[in-house]
């Protein structure tokens, strides 16, 4: 049984236009050691559909169909107390380095411990050397612990949100966004602590990312995202050599490689669909340019190829 | 220079400076502005121009101006803001009577005010929304828009007047002999209703002002990662929404306090409380022109004081100032 | 001329959307309601309400001859309310239209101009936000003499900051704008920059500014009234109050209190909801909230 189990996910946004169908019928799996990562562009659903896994969905947006099952329990029938017991000790979220993710008048001592003391009984002084370690775990000084959120840059910032997120071992840790907007040294220095978390801890993580050379780095299987829909998922490597669904080869194709021939950037054309009335069959049909006329009508459904490999397209048999 | 100590010393010093300028516009407005006050003082036609002449020299009023602005700050210096034209005693001394009346009242409601109008505020702002928000922004526009001395009429008419609840005015029951606790109880009872204005009044700013602070508290990323890890709602409304939100309704509470004085003026004069704020009332029905400016500076000096206070406050307890260096 | 007349249509959209709101419906319309009062004023007042009479006139109850009674020189109190809202009305109107040209034409110069001439001017705005509003318009009011024209000055003077700074932040931001720079290139001239392209957009703005200042105008003129400092030859209501007050049989006559309180009140409440109402309009997104 896997860790967590999504089947049919459905969040939509009621607004006066219409629904906005955000995250239309969506699967995942994952399982207790894997890093997943979820790819897409802006707007395609995946950070909506990672709320949902801490059942963050708030009006004028709805869970309107589907389960996710963590360790084996439905998550979205539970009540509010059992959710939050839930949030910080089973799942925990580390968010992208908005300047404002961490309370500017406390000290980050006490944002580490307040959680720890949320969910273990511990004595506060118990709380608070918690709260050193893990400070030391992310790779910063247990000196550090009295100072304010200003006092930080931003990867330090982003860091300390990993030591928040990470304080009470939680068993699934979803990461939104985590490197966006930090320069590549930092990034890289946030990258290497994730895989140090990942041996270390043995923390399955899901990662949000639209930068791709990120996923290439830390995980193990990727989910590609599409307007709602999952399109294509296997692993990180295989996705890389082969892509299969026109999107998956299009964004890698979109990609520079450092070390390739020297080839010209292919980008997408056009622009990802709106998702009050999205496109009749499948989603991506008006951009693909191998489009047939069954893709116009029909929906193509996430088929097994086998080799943990995974594709909705009607060009691939 | 680090921290709070370098942003007290800017402040201090924008404060005095502040305060030399409201001295020298005091001397402006008395002297270059048409009218010459001292006509407007003796209107009666039976005052003959030798006797104008003779109080205009007393007073200093026939000297060229740049000299009179000099003695002006000279007596300043010494406290001297001038002699009351109607008690015949320097104009601080009349002030200075006054001061713990009002204080006594404006304390008193104050705390009141801002304890009630910040938990309906917070209650407000974390309710946005909901009907139990509605209802308390509804009532507290309502009293906050009504003007003080309104207020205090109807609060006069229902109250003391129809249902002779409380006294008609005043501090304390004339001629009563009460001491101690009986005068006191005296007092407080007289207090009532002015303080009962200055709270609905001041309280119904401090609920709209929490409230706005609450929303925009509560709109921040923070608060999304206090949900993700699991805190009890109570926990992120104490630690997380309000300790944020208090920050600008203190920022507020200095800027307000130049309207806290109108009110003041407004509340004493209806209920006839002897305090500065009614004594500018008594000046101005009786011309008393030196009192009137002495209060004028008394009271700007005052704000510009109290902000410098609250602006002190506010550092203190703003960790980005009090600890000052990010990175 | 044409940016001119779309600052002033789009002033009308301003109302029509303010009539959407549930606040602004209500201000508009207490609005409406005094601005009637006052310039029917003459058809609605029973007797000349400056007119004194005899003895056994004095302080009436309400009755058929004097609707809410007389005050304590035999003067009719209805027509005097009646008489008032011109008063209000009028003061208000006059001193935030002076109050918000002068905080305007300040704002503009001290945005557009910068430099050394805006630092001045927002100093001088700084300064004049620190003294204290009803004390310097109690003095100033009391050193010029009771007259109409020297209580909207005294109101206008005290009045004009606000206006002043919230246009002159609006200019900053539409200066960075790209329609100034490209006006630039073909060659318009500064003044001609400021009213015919910043001007018309900053017209919505000084709208909004001047319902919140004609709240406050209409409230200072009723407190200046109140103690004691208004013109005594007009009527107003909180000259009304002011003599009640001084007569000494406040406690008595409730009718003669009780209407120009209501009518401050419910005035003053009209005009906040209406500056309610404004500002939430006024906030982005709103059309989109209201599905409009």
């Amino acid at each position: 049984m896997a860790l967590l189990e999504v089947r049919n996910l459905k969040i939509y946004y009621f607004t006066r236009a219409g629904a906005v169908k955000a995250v239309d019928d969506i699967d995942l799996d994952i399982e207790k050691n894997e890093t997943l990562g979820l790819i897409g562009e802006s707007g395609c659903g995946k950070t909506t559909a990672v709320f949902a896994f801490l059942r963050f969905v708030t009006p004028p947006g709805r869970i309107v169909g589907g389960k996710i099952i963590f360790e084996g329990r439905d998550i979205i029938p539970l009540s509010d107390e059992e959710m939050r017991l839930l949030r910080g000790q089973g799942i925990a979220m580390v968010f992208q380095g908005a300047q404002n993710a961490l309370n500017p008048v406390m000290t980050v001592g006490n944002q580490i411990s307040e959680v720890i003391l949320e969910h273990e009984s511990l004595t506060k002084e118990e709380a608070w050397e918690r709260a050193k370690e893990q400070l030391e775990l992310v790779g910063i000084g247990s000196e550090r612990v009295k100072n304010y959120p200003h006092e930080f840059s931003g990867g330090m910032k982003q860091r300390v949100m990993v030591a928040i997120a990470t304080a009470c071992n939680p068993r699934l840790l979803i990461m939104d966004e985590p490197v966006t907007g930090l320069d590549v040294i930092v990034q890289r220095q946030l990258l290497s602590l994730t895989n140090a978390l990942r041996e270390k801890m043995r923390l399955p993580i899901i990662f949000i990312t639209h930068d791709l050379s990120v996923i290439a780095e830390t995980c193990d299987n990727v989910a590609v995202m599409y307007a709602g829909k999952i399109v294509e998922q296997g692993s990180a490597v295989s996705l890389y050599k082969d892509p299969l669904h026109p999107y998956s080869k299009g964004l890698i194709g979109s990609y520079p490689s450092v070390r390739g021939e020297k080839k010209e950037l292919k980008s997408i054309p056009g622009a990802p669909p709106r998702l009050i009335d999205p496109p009749k069959g499948c989603r991506f049909s008006p951009r693909c340019s191998y489009a047939m006329d069954i893709c116009r009508t029909e929906e193509p459904k996430l088929k097994n190829m086998g080799d943990n490999r995974m594709v909705a397209c009607h060009l691939i048999k | 220079m680090k921290g709070f100590a370098g942003f007290a010393i800017k402040k201090v010093g924008a404060a005095c400076i502040t305060v030399f300028a409201i001295v020298c516009a005091n001397f402006v407005i008395f002297r270059l502005v048409p009218g010459d006050p001292l006509r407007m003082m003796f209107r009666d036609p039976r005052v003959s121009a030798e006797q104008m002449q003779l109080v205009r020299e007393r007073f200093g009023l026939d000297k060229p101006l740049g000299e009179q602005f000099l003695a002006y700050l000279r007596e300043l210096a010494h406290g001297n803001l001038g002699i009351s034209f109607w008690q015949k005693r320097p104009a601080m001394d009349v002030i200075a009577d006054r001061v713990p009346q009002t204080l006594l009242l404006i304390v008193t409601a104050l705390i009141i005010a801002v304890i009630l109008g910040t938990i309906f505020g917070a209650i407000a702002g974390w309710k946005m929304g909901t009907r139990s928000d509605s209802v308390i922004l509804s009532i507290a526009l309502s009293l906050y828009s009504i003007p003080a001395f309104c207020m205090g009429i109807i609060l006069m008419l229902i109250f003391a007047f129809q249902l002779s609840i409380f006294p008609l005015g005043g501090i304390s029951t004339a001629a009563s002999g009460f001491t101690g606790f009986e005068y006191w109880k005296d007092v407080a009872w007289h207090m009532f209703l002015p303080a009962l204005c200055v709270v609905f009044w001041y309280g119904g700013e401090y609920v709209l002002l929490t409230r706005s602070a609450m929303v925009d508290a509560l709109g921040q990323d923070y608060i999304i990662t206090a949900r993700a890890k699991g805190l009890k709602e109570s926990a992120i409304l104490k630690n997380h929404a309000l300790r944020n939100a208090l920050l600008p309704v203190v920022t507020i509470t200095g800027v307000n306090l130049a309207f806290a004085v109108a009110g003041i003026i407004e509340v004493e004069t209806v209920f006839s409380w002897p305090g500065i704020g009614r004594l500018v009332y008594d000046a101005v029905m009786k011309r008393d022109y030196p009192v009137l400016q002495a209060t004028f500076v008394v009271f700007a000096v005052a704000i510009v004081l109290a902000n410098l206070v609250v602006d002190l406050i506010y550092g203190y307890i703003d960790p980005r100032i009090k600890v000052g260096g990010g990175e | 001329m044409t940016k001119l007349l779309h600052g002033l249509s789009s002033v009308k959209g301003f109302v029509m959307l303010l009539w959407t709101n549930k606040m602004g419906r209500f201000g508009l319309m207490i609005f409406a309601i005094f601005a009637v009062i006052a310039i029917f004023a003459p058809f609605l007042r029973t007797v000349d309400p400056n007119a004194t009479g005899s003895c056994e006139n004095m302080l009436v109850p309400p009755c058929a001859q004097f609707w809410f009674g007389t005050d304590d020189l035999a003067r009719d109190i209805w027509s005097q309310l009646i008489y008032g809202s011109r008063i209000s009305l009028l003061v208000g109107f006059t001193a935030a239209i002076i109050a918000v040209a002068v905080g305007t034409a300040v704002g503009v110069i001290a945005g557009f101009y910068g430099g050394k001439i805006g630092e001045v001017l927002m100093r001088i705005v700084d300064f004049f936000m620190m003294l204290p509003t009803l004390p310097l318009m109690i003095i100033l009011a009391a050193v010029l003499g009771p007259s109409i024209w020297n209580i909207i000055f005294v109101v206008a003077i005290v009045s004009w900051t606000t206006t002043a700074r919230v246009v002159r932040s609006q200019v900053l931001s539409l200066k960075e704008r790209a329609f100034v720079e490209a006006s630039r290139c073909i060659g318009a001239g500064d003044s001609l920059l400021m009213f015919g392209e910043i001007f018309p957009n900053v017209v919505p703005i000084i709208f909004a500014q001047a319902v919140l200042v004609v709240t406050t105008a209409i409230y200072s003129e009723a407190v200046l009234a109140f103690l004691g400092l208004g013109d005594p030859t007009t009527v107003s209501w909180g000259m009304m109050l002011h003599f009640a007050f001084e007569s000494g049989v406040m406690s008595r006559t409730p009718n003669w209190i009780a209407p120009p309180v209501a009518s401050i009140v419910v005035l003053i409440i009209g005009f906040t909801f209406l500056g309610t109402a404004v500002s939430d309009v006024l906030k982005p997104g709103y059309k989109e909230t209201r599905g409009l």
